[in-house]
């Protein structure tokens, strides 16, 4: 007998086929910026249109995460809101002691890592809300 | 709230999985719904009803301190 439903398994599909292109084109293009504004060019007035470029693909790999989370039901919807929202507060909550910890003289933390903890922190909230509730022990 | 969904389902004799096809649910949410870890939308408890022929306040059951 299979986990997951017809619906499920068919709305997966479809996230692994928008997500995958556009994460690996993040990527990509990350590798390539770097590597291009290293050069003359990273002078230039284009300097700032071409560091942007890696968010031409985030934006698709938030389509893909939106439109999964808009096929999902009813409590898989609850669980992802549930979900940001304790993200939400988790990530402020950081934010607020590691700004504190500055203003005495702490490590300057780069807001580039602090923003990319949201990823693995919303997804072990996740998995957290899903084994709160007993969706991981299905008959 | 209390429910019959996993009696229901039983004398059926559905698999979570073939009354979530049914309702257009995962199996996760027909679990949960079972275990009155989540209560259902309007929606669906209606659908459930609609499916089991009978009406919503037959199937779900408000807490006893309500």
């Amino acid at each position: 007998m299979s986990k997951y439903t017809k619906k499920e398994k068919e709305s997966s599909a479809q996230y692994v086929k928008e997500f995958l292109p556009a994460i690996i084109a993040y990527m990509l293009l990350i590798f390539a910026t770097k590597f291009i504004l290293k050069g003359e060019i990273g002078d230039s007035d284009w300097a700032y249109l071409i560091a942007l470029l890696p968010m031409v693909p985030t934006y698709f790999v938030m389509r893909a995460i939106v439109r999964f989370v808009n096929r999902s039901d009813e409590f898989f919807k609850k669980i992802f809101l549930e979900s940001g929202a304790v993200t939400l507060l988790i990530i402020t909550f950081l934010g607020f002691s590691i700004g504190l910890v500055q203003y005495v003289g702490g490590p300057d933390i780069d807001l580039f890592i602090a923003t990319t903890m949201i990823c693995p922190i919303y997804f072990i909230v996740v998995a957290y809300l899903f084994r709160k509730n007993g969706a991981d022990k299905c008959q | 709230m209390e429910n019959q969904l996993r009696i229901l389902r039983a004398t059926k004799k559905y698999s979570q999985a073939d009354l979530a096809e049914l309702l257009g649910v995962s199996r996760q949410t027909v679990n949960t719904i079972e275990n009155g870890k989540y209560d259902p939308s309007l929606p669906l408890a209606f659908k459930i009803a609609k499916l089991f022929e009978l009406s919503i306040e037959e199937i779900f059951k408000p807490d006893s301190n309500l």
